[in-house]
């Protein structure tokens, strides 16, 4: 029997028709069929066409009924099933090339997505095509109407550098992990009685303080949230340097760092948190001041802010956000009592650690914040 | 204003006298020869076509026409055929000038005249299905009247022609075609132009035809008046074909015939001969006729002095 | 004598009106008299009941118009029919360079009161020759009315309408558009109806109930084609259009567009035609409305011009389908504005 095959390829039916759809299969795949005998049924925009065979054989699908192809490619084989396994591991990606028909939306409609980055899959038209009013209409819904055109908004100002760095800096941090967040409501009994303790020695200790006093004697037990996921390796900080949120009056943010917290006495930690806070405050922050902190916290203690959500510094597994200090009723066999507490947020990168290790975290925290008193 | 009312030559019918048809066919020379000489002088722009050596028949031919009810239609060549249907040397000249005083206030010019019942048009071929059209229509009124339709030998180059001989005789309408055959259309003479006899074309679309020769105004006026009776009372198509030699050129310059054919034409020019005929007369009236011509180009030269 | 419910029968009854009113109608052409009467059959039982007046003519074009214009030199009133329009330019001689012109150069001192009837159009797999619409040809010319009627309008009357007019007039009907029922109006818009002095062959404005997104312009056979472009994009892109159904092709009816814009804020505007648009009907009603828009001082339209492909009508109905426009060319030519 000969190996020739012969290959059914979509035709042109019209001058301007380049894509041809497949609508049913008149003869099953695999069966035989002789010359001139009715295999397909095709269509395109303004003709359709049944295609014979040229050739006697078995038939063999190159695509499902449904498939619009551009015109050329292979609808069918005819021929001896051994030479048409061959033909088709050599044909061309046509099959793959089997396009989608082209999207049902107008030239204008296409134009002004484009210019917006939006997926024409999103929009809804109203009607079989998506009109250009569709796109206008779901642009103005999002907000992301093009900026200048706008009248509801003035330009104000240009964006400060410091501004910008900051904008670069969240936004590749978001983009670098996945992050996502845990709230734990930490006991401050034992950070007042501190902070009072220390008062009572002269010494005016801020809560921040306490806190990252508390974080150098946990965070040593918890390397994920001192580490970094990049190019498919992980890096582990060698030291606990913890970087904290301080806002100059003008309202710039900056992030100036403690380190090797671990080492440091809570006397030592409230030092430097307020020398480094004073430099912020006339930003005379310089180099040594900022960068290559394992880890941020950041503390908002307006009243009523229950809690917060921090965003991650770049290089950082984790940033711990502090909300402000409330009393709550706590029932016990004596009876109502109220204690200081504060929701603590862990923003986190599940890439490095999962919520059960960082509940661990916040609950290890919560016991160096607030030691056994001792007997 | 009534001094260019006098500007008119005096038309002549079946009882004129020869030297009346002389005075009206000298007129129409001499005022074609002015008008080559104005074109000449660059006083005049456009085109116009002269029908210097044909003005027998014109003269004729209407001369036989009842002008209270007949039609007639004439073509690119129609001076000879107005100014024998009405006489109006000025209001012609001054359309030719473009003068708004001017027979069409100077829309149509040499080649689209409209006075009363004469119509003509430059398009060639075309005014003969015109005619048919008029006819008919004086036909449904039933007052007896003929439309005289002038075509060239050259016409019958013209598809519509035919279909209109095939038409007036088919629907048996009262038209004479009166059919000047010079020899020539343009440049080209008839024998490289119409392949058999002319006259014979009117048998096969069973037209009563008559060949003459042109040259004489009597014999010709008798003619005419024969087929026009003819045709007002069978109400049915005839035709006439008159020979003449066109002595000028088609239009202005453009006369490709060489001197010694040229000579030969003018030595039997048929005005001449009519001139003879015209007897003593002939001198007072060539002088008349200068006249005549001279004020009406000084009036068609002169300002305008009335809107 | 009841209402008739075609564009035939409304053009035959309007013709043999006209002959029963007027007794200077003089009707000629092909093949016009009874049994036959005529190709299309417009002037059936006119020949028996007006004998005389309906004349049946040799297959001369140019010699018909040629005779119908000197009638109507000498007070007739005739009205010729011209078989097929494709066959129009045979006396095109006769129209452009007689009929339309005697007037004019002959310093207004005659009347050339001359109507020239004949069907244009495709759709019929009649081939090159025969399914043509030649009428574009002939708009512009000065001294020559082109007017076309259509199924929402009295064909009848516009003929009658032609024939009270002094000059010559070109009414170009329809091969397909003879069977088409007459209809006042259409669901879903409110029917206007336009005419006035300058422009005396009405204009019909469909506006639909909702405030029209678009204007579709067309005239003659483009009509229902036209109509159920109109019904397809409000079903199934929720796009109102306005139709503006023009029945004077020539000249432009320039005051009715005008009151057309002044009446609507559209911003887009898709002329319809069965000829190929180039230097065609829709050229001109576009360049027409931007004056108007202009003058108007009136935001920025969208244009589009829907006809025939730049090539011969096939005769093969599926190869004619493809040249000649179809629903689907006026949606996607109105889509592609939005």
């Amino acid at each position: 029997m000969s190996d020739d095959i012969w290959i059914l390829r979509a035709p042109r039916l019209t001058a301007n028709d380049d894509f041809v759809t497949l609508t049913r299969w008149i003869t099953l795949d695999g069966s035989s069929v002789a010359v001139g005998q009715p295999i397909a049924e095709i269509e395109t925009e303004k003709a359709t066409a049944e295609l014979s065979a040229d050739a006697t054989g078995t038939l063999l699908h190159a695509v499902p009924a449904g498939t619009t192809v551009p015109i050329g490619a292979a609808l069918a084989y005819v021929g001896n099933a051994a030479a048409i396994e061959a033909a088709r591991r050599n044909e061309p990606a046509t099959r793959a090339a089997a396009v989608a028909a082209p999207a049902k939306a107008t030239a204008k409609a296409r134009a002004l997505a484009a210019r917006h980055g939006i997926d024409l899959a999103d929009v809804n038209p109203q009607g079989d095509t998506v009109k250009e009013r569709d796109v206008a209409r779901y642009v103005a819904e999002r907000g992301a109407a093009d900026i200048d055109d706008d009248p509801r908004r003035e330009l104000v100002a240009d964006a400060s550098a410091h501004q910008l760095r900051v904008a670069r800096d969240l936004r590749s941090a978001m983009q670098a992990g996945i992050f996502t967040t845990l709230a734990y409501r930490l006991d401050l009994r034992g950070p007042e009685r501190m902070i009072a303790a220390e008062l009572a020695d002269g010494r005016a200790t801020p809560l921040l303080a306490v806190l990252l006093h508390a974080l150098g004697k946990t965070l040593p037990a918890f390397p994920a949230l001192r580490s970094v996921l990049a190019h498919g390796k992980i890096y582990r900080y060698r030291a606990i340097d913890i970087a904290f949120a301080a806002r100059s009056p003008a309202g710039e943010l900056h992030a100036p760092v403690v380190r090797g917290v671990e080492r440091l006495s809570l006397q030592h930690t409230a030092r430097e948190c307020a020398r480094l806070a004073k430099r912020a405050m006339r930003g005379k922050l310089d180099a040594k001041d900022v960068g290559g902190a394992c880890f941020t916290v950041s503390l908002i203690s307006t009243p009523n802010v229950e809690s917060f959500v921090a965003l991650p510094t770049p290089l950082q597994a984790a940033v711990l956000a502090l909300g402000a200090t409330r009393q709550e009723v706590e029932w016990t066999a004596a009876g109502a009592a109220a204690r200081p507490v504060a929701t603590a947020t862990v923003t986190y990168d599940h890439a490095l650690c999962d919520g059960v290790a960082v509940a661990e975290f916040c609950a290890a925290l919560d016991r160096a914040l607030n030691p056994e008193p001792a007997p | 204003m009534s001094a260019r009312d006098e500007l008119r030559l005096a038309v002549t019918d079946r009882a004129s006298a020869l030297a009346d048809h002389y005075r009206l066919a000298c007129g129409i020379r001499s005022f074609e020869q002015l008008l080559l000489d104005q074109f000449a002088l660059g006083r005049v722009a456009g085109t116009t076509h002269t029908c210097i050596g044909q003005e027998i028949a014109a003269v004729a031919v209407t001369a036989a026409l009842d002008r209270t009810r007949d039609c007639v239609f004439s073509n690119h060549r129609g001076h000879g055929h107005f100014l024998a249907y009405c006489g109006e040397v000025f209001p012609l000249l001054a359309e030719i000038f473009g003068r708004p005083d001017g027979v069409c206030g100077g829309r149509g010019g040499s080649q689209h005249l409209h006075l009363r019942n004469f119509y003509s048009n430059g398009v060639l071929g075309g005014s003969v299905g015109n005619a048919a059209g008029v006819a008919f229509a004086e036909k449904q009124r039933r007052d007896g009247a003929v439309t005289c339709a002038w075509l060239g030998d050259g016409s019958f180059g013209e598809g519509v022609v035919y279909e209109t001989m095939n038409i007036a005789s088919l629907w048996r309408l009262p038209i004479l075609f009166a059919v000047e055959a010079n020899g020539i259309a343009q440049t080209t003479p008839t024998e490289q132009q119409l392949a058999g006899d002319l006259a014979r074309r009117c048998d096969a679309f069973d037209i009563p035809v008559e060949e003459i020769s042109g040259t004489d105004v009597m014999q010709t006026l008798a003619a005419a008046a024969h087929a026009v009776d003819a045709v007002r009372a069978e109400q049915r198509p005839r035709c006439l074909v008159s020979r003449a030699t066109r002595l000028g050129p088609h239009s202005k310059g453009d006369d490709t015939r060489g001197p010694a054919q040229l000579q030969a034409a003018w030595a039997s020019d048929p005005l001449a001969a009519l001139r003879r005929q015209a007897g003593a007369a002939a001198d007072a009236i060539d002088r008349d006729v200068a006249a005549l011509m001279q004020k009406t180009l000084a009036a068609a030269l002169a300002e305008r002095a009335d809107a | 004598m009841s209402r008739p419910t075609s564009v035939l029968a409304s053009l035959n009854a309007g013709l043999r009106a006209a002959l029963a009113e007027d007794a200077r109608v003089i009707v000629l052409g092909e093949d016009l008299l009874d049994p036959y009467g005529g190709a299309f059959k417009v002037t059936r039982g006119l020949s028996s009941d007006f004998p005389g007046r309906v004349l049946a003519t040799p297959i001369s074009e140019a010699g018909i118009v040629a005779v119908a214009t000197g009638m109507a030199l000498r007070g007739l009133r005739p009205v010729a029919e011209i078989m097929f329009g494709d066959f129009l330019f045979l006396a095109g001689d006769q129209i452009v360079n007689h009929a339309a012109k005697y007037r004019a150069m002959f310093n207004q001192q005659v009347r050339v009161p001359l109507v020239i009837r004949t069907p244009m159009g495709g759709r019929r797999g009649y081939g090159p020759t025969h399914s043509q619409s030649l009428e574009k040809h002939f708009l512009g010319v000065p001294g020559l009315w082109v007017a076309a009627p259509h199924p929402l309008i009295d064909p009848g009357a516009l003929v009658r309408q032609a024939i009270e007019i002094d000059d010559p007039v070109l009414v170009i009907e329809n091969k397909i558009g003879y069977g088409e029922p007459l209809r006042d109006e259409v669901a879903g818009y409110e029917t206007v109806r336009i005419a006035d002095e300058q422009a005396p062959f009405a204009t019909v404005w469909l506006k639909p109930h909702a405030p029209a997104d678009g204007l579709l312009l067309c005239y003659g056979g483009m009509t229902p084609i036209a109509l159920e472009a109109a019904r397809h994009l409000r079903e199934r892109e929720r796009l109102d259009l306005g139709l503006v159904i023009v029945s004077q092709l020539a000249p432009t009816p320039v005051s009715h567009l005008d009151a057309i814009m002044a009446g609507t804020e559209t911003a887009v505007v898709v002329t319809v035609e069965e000829a190929p648009p180039e230097g065609g009907w829709g050229a001109e009603i576009i360049a027409t409305i931007e004056r108007i828009r202009d003058a108007r001082r009136r935001g920025a339209i969208a244009y589009r011009r829907v006809g025939a492909k730049r090539a011969a009508v096939p005769s093969a109905r599926a190869l004619e389908d493809d040249v000649l426009p179809q629903v689907g060319d006026i949606a996607a030519a109105v889509l592609d504005c939005f």
